[in-house]
């Protein structure tokens, strides 16, 4: 039987629909957590300020990392997953966020990534910047919420990273505690074109580690500190920006990371003082692990 | 055209728009858009993200879904770029704090965050795991 509608039908359907929808507006807003506490007001461009784990399963990935270094979270947004931001927290400090990403087709490997905010003064500037020197913007530049302004950008070697000016300032600069941010690392094909690729967005002093006496890498100088390198990688990982976390003991925490689902890519390896270790979490994000100060470690060999 | 079907027309734009409207918060990821952000792009709509461009680099996996790992004979020479010295950090200089400051208690009037929800649960499927 065919049933035609009528204007009384119509106009029901008409209805139902434009009573719907301030249902699905009045869903709550994403929550963009601001990048400090209290407004700082401060600003130290070429400062890595912000790091967030695109990751396919925050569950599992904060499991993770709850077990490895202690940290907490705070998840914020509507009762859809994949709506939330999730704040996380060392020692009760907001040190970076996890994010859902959700592919259009079934992924054949883990993708995760952690990526690292730098910050900029001035966003469209530095997202224009980057495609001219080769690179693409994958997010354009734009206000998120309350935390200031941001982009998602890729370097020619296709190394994601963010950009960001925060409106509340950025976090106080001090050294890293335990369990904690540390560093930021390129693993590029040729460390020389990215250290120029990256030198203007700092703008950053770029450092060939061979003048120091430390290898083939660089490192990116601002505000008279180191705030990130750049590292020759092997011929078969991808080019890859590596968050470093400062632990004590690598050792002990690439066990507890092995035993909590990680995958360890670099087993620790000592250089200078230091030992370093790269690794994956269950969700396939790379990162490293670093015990920091050097002095220290070998005042206590 | 008849009443009827002048609102039969309009009553199908507005289901169009709404669901144009909708496909663009698609919900992928956590860029996507909202009206906090006012835009209609996340990570991954329009489907530039880089993962599924031929070509760019994406994961530490090999074709046979195992972790790549690094031999210690093709580890980079310094296989960090942290500094020799800690100076070349910040907090070494006596202008720095030498420690990261106490956590700052919340909530503090005006910068306070919405009560937050439960963190989700794992993915039953694993997440981001080889399917």
């Amino acid at each position: 039987m065919r049933i035609t509608p009528g204007i009384g039908g119509a106009l029901v359907a008409l209805l139902g629909l434009l009573a719907g929808a301030p249902t699905r507006a009045a869903e709550p807003a994403r929550y963009w957590p601001p990048i400090t506490d209290e407004p700082t007001q401060r600003h130290d461009p070429g400062r890595f300020v912000w790091v967030e784990l695109l990751t396919l399963d925050v569950g599992t990935a904060a499991q993770f990392y709850g077990k490895v270094f202690g940290w907490t979270f705070e998840t914020y947004g509507p009762k859809d997953d994949f709506k939330t931001y999730t704040l996380v927290l060392s020692g009760g400090t907001p040190i970076g966020g996890m994010v859902y990403v959700r592919p259009r087709q079934r992924e054949k490997y883990p993708s995760s990534r952690w990526v690292g905010f730098i910050s900029v003064g001035d966003v469209a500037a530095s997202a224009a910047l980057v495609e001219r020197g080769g690179g693409k913007v994958v997010v354009s530049p734009r206000k998120v919420g309350g935390r200031g302004t941001e982009a998602l950008l890729m370097d020619p070697e296709g190394g994601i990273f963010g950009v960001i000016t925060s409106a509340t300032g950025d976090p106080a600069d001090f050294l890293s505690g335990n369990d904690q941010w540390l560093w930021a690392e390129l693993w590029a094909a040729d460390a020389a074109k990215m250290a120029d690729f990256y030198r203007g967005l700092g703008p950053y002093e770029v450092v060939a580690g061979a003048a120091r006496g430390e290898g083939d890498g660089f490192q990116l100088w601002s505000g008279g500190y180191a705030r990130a390198g750049i590292l020759p990688r092997p011929a078969q990982v991808p080019t890859t920006w590596l968050p470093y976390v400062q632990v004590k003991d690598v050792g002990d925490t690439v066990a507890r990371a092995s035993a909590a689902g990680g995958k360890v890519v670099m087993q620790p390896a000592k250089m200078h003082g230091t030992t370093v270790a790269v690794m994956l979490d269950p969700t396939g994000a790379p990162f490293a692990v670093a015990e920091w100060p050097p002095v220290a470690q070998e005042a206590r060999q | 055209m008849s009443a009827g079907r002048v609102l039969r027309w309009t009553v199908g734009g507005v289901v169009c728009a709404l669901a144009a409207g909708c496909a663009s918060d698609d919900g992928y990821g956590g860029y996507g858009g909202d009206a906090s952000v006012g835009v209609s792009y996340g990570y991954y709509s329009g489907g530039y993200y880089p993962y599924y461009y031929p070509g760019y680099p994406c994961c530490w996996y090999d074709d046979d879904g195992r972790p790549i790992e690094v031999p210690p004979g093709e580890r980079p020479d310094r296989p960090t770029t942290l500094p020799g010295k800690p100076t070349q950090l910040p907090a070494e200089r006596p202008s720095q704090p030498a420690a990261r400051p106490a956590p700052t208690p919340r909530p503090s009037t005006g910068m306070s965050r919405p009560a937050p929800r439960p963190t989700p649960a794992p993915r039953p499927m694993g997440g981001g795991r080889r399917r």
